[in-house]
């Protein structure tokens, strides 16, 4: 995430709204890419995204430049997403379309590491790729955290005990229970790992 | 290896520090368990590692002002609210001096550029070279005088520089047309040289010591043909060249303006690239004055010539130049 200098945090801060806005522009990406994989859904991580940023501007004074603004927004970003989720969890709405549809029906490329795959090898990657955000939806909020943090966003530890407020020993541990986990799940899986 | 210690090092992979080890993937060929593993490790950072991009809209943060309730700033707001004030007014101050000076520089070049370009389209072809500027002025009125001496009937001067021996130009009387020289009385009128070549007669009324002059018509501006003559002429250098690249089938001639000092004499002829002469425009003796000759194109025999690049040759009391001049068609 980018980190907006300091000068224009304090002019937010004291309500310059050009201040504010370059902020949106230059974290929008990836406030939206953590959104998504929380909401596994592009529609509702657009939306998520502006309320993170409503959030922020709501709460921008609390900012005290103790830590990064990036990871000041990371966590405004995660706390928002679990609550959501939490939400649509509780109104049963988790497991409807509107979450998980347009991942489904593939309507963004989809870039997967080795992009050398063939295309019976890429709808097996998908498959597994599914097979895995199924899983992680099950997991307690902390252990889905620190895989999203970790693994898909690349954030160093020290940076999600951070955003996490969580002890650096207890991220590694979440981590790697959270990794044996679904880890486990693809030995169980039938067929060839790809 | 053993199973723990290649599970161990698979663990690795996740967080990216595991190079690929000889022993570890002798030990992965070898043993089913930590084969398995492997492949569901790797499975499991593929599908860890995958970005999903979803395409952020162009009113995306219109739409969080709008959540917020706010009207979003506008876009002189954009550009210039949210830098550092000091350092973005001296970058952008700097930024506008350096589009300025550029712009004033570029400005200056293209207008010598068209100087340039106005004396002479063709830039290959060299045009007039001023060095000295003479200023000759002309007596309002004056009637020009048929010259009976040496000049040749067939030229015109277009002014007549009044000059004593020494070479001075004498003022000359605006209303009496004579010519004074400083601190003297009204002296006589200076000689105009006049007379209308005739191209299909091809037969000027010579005087005596006439010059040699066919097929061009030199001088041309007197009252006789109409023209009038400016009070005051200024000659921008011993020579003057005016359209020295002319298409002759369409009625264009090159124009050259030449001053002389002394009564002297006086070549104008044009030569080929292979150093023939092909037109012999002026060949005598010249009185003081400003004369103007102009080359139709035509060779001694009076034919068009071909398109090509000719030498102008003139030599004067002030100068001897060889003047490219290209004749297209």
């Amino acid at each position: 995430m980018q980190e907006p200098e300091s000068d224009v945090i304090r002019k937010a801060q004291k309500g310059d709204k050009a201040a504010f806005d370059a902020i949106i522009t230059a974290n929008s990406r990836h406030v939206t890419d953590l959104c998504r994989r929380y909401m596994r859904n592009a529609e509702e991580a657009l939306d998520m995204a502006q309320e993170v940023f409503c959030a922020a501007y709501t709460g921008l004074d609390k900012f005290r430049f103790k830590s990064k603004f990036s990871t000041w927004l990371y966590r405004v970003t995660v706390n928002l997403c679990i609550n959501r989720l939490d939400l649509l969890k509780r109104r049963k709405y988790f497991d409807t379309d509107s979450i998980h549809g347009d991942e489904e029906e593939g309507r963004q490329e989809i870039q997967i590491a080795d992009k050398q795959m063939a295309a019976d090898d890429l709808l097996v990657a998908k498959e597994t790729r599914k097979m895995i955000m199924d899983e992680l939806d099950g997991f307690d909020a902390e252990s889905r955290n620190v895989i999203i943090l970790r693994d898909m966003q690349g954030l160093e530890y020290d940076e999600i005990s951070e955003v996490l407020k969580m002890p650096l020993g207890s991220v590694k541990s979440k981590l790697n229970r959270a990794r044996e986990k679904l880890k486990e799940k693809l030995l169980r899986k039938p067929g060839d790992l790809e | 290896m053993k199973c723990a210690e290649a599970k161990k090092y698979l663990q690795g992979i996740l967080d990216g520090n595991a190079m690929d080890d000889k022993d570890v993937i002798s030990h992965i060929g070898s043993c089913a368990d930590c084969a398995k593993e492997y492949k569901a490790i790797k499975a499991l950072k593929n599908a860890l590692s995958f970005k999903e991009k979803t395409e952020i809209p162009a009113d995306f943060n219109v739409g969080v002002w709008e959540k917020i309730n706010r009207p979003s700033p506008s876009i002189l707001d954009r550009i210039f609210g949210a830098r550092p004030t000091v350092s973005f007014i001296f970058k952008t101050a700097a930024a506008f001096a350096a589009i300025i000076f550029m712009v004033v520089m570029a400005r200056n070049s293209f207008v010598k550029n068209e100087t340039v370009a106005s004396v002479s389209p063709q830039a290959q072809v060299k045009t007039v070279v001023a060095k000295t500027a003479k200023h000759i002025r002309k007596p309002a009125g004056a009637e020009p005088n048929v010259n009976k001496g040496t000049a040749p009937a067939s030229e015109v001067a277009v002014n007549s520089v009044p000059v004593n021996k020494s070479g001075e130009i004498r003022s000359i009387d605006a209303e009496t047309g004579g010519i004074s020289s400083p601190g003297k009385g009204p002296a006589t009128a200076p000689k105009i040289f006049s007379m209308k070549f005739n191209k299909a007669n091809a037969e000027p009324q010579t005087a005596k010591n006439a010059p040699v002059s066919s097929g061009v018509t030199e001088a041309g501006i007197s009252k006789n043909t109409g023209e009038t003559f400016k009070k005051e002429e200024v000659l921008s250098g011993p020579v003057e060249i005016r359209n020295n690249v002319f298409n002759p089938a369409q009625g264009g001639k090159m124009t050259l303006k030449y001053q002389v000092k002394t009564e002297s004499p006086v070549i104008v002829q044009v030569y080929n690239k292979k150093g023939e002469s092909i037109k012999s425009i002026f060949k005598g003796t010249r009185q003081p004055g400003i004369y103007e000759v102009s080359w139709d194109g035509t060779n001694d025999s009076g034919s068009m010539i071909a398109a090509d690049m000719y030498i102008v040759y003139i030599k004067t009391d002030m100068i001897e130049r060889r003047i490219k001049a290209a004749v297209v068609k």
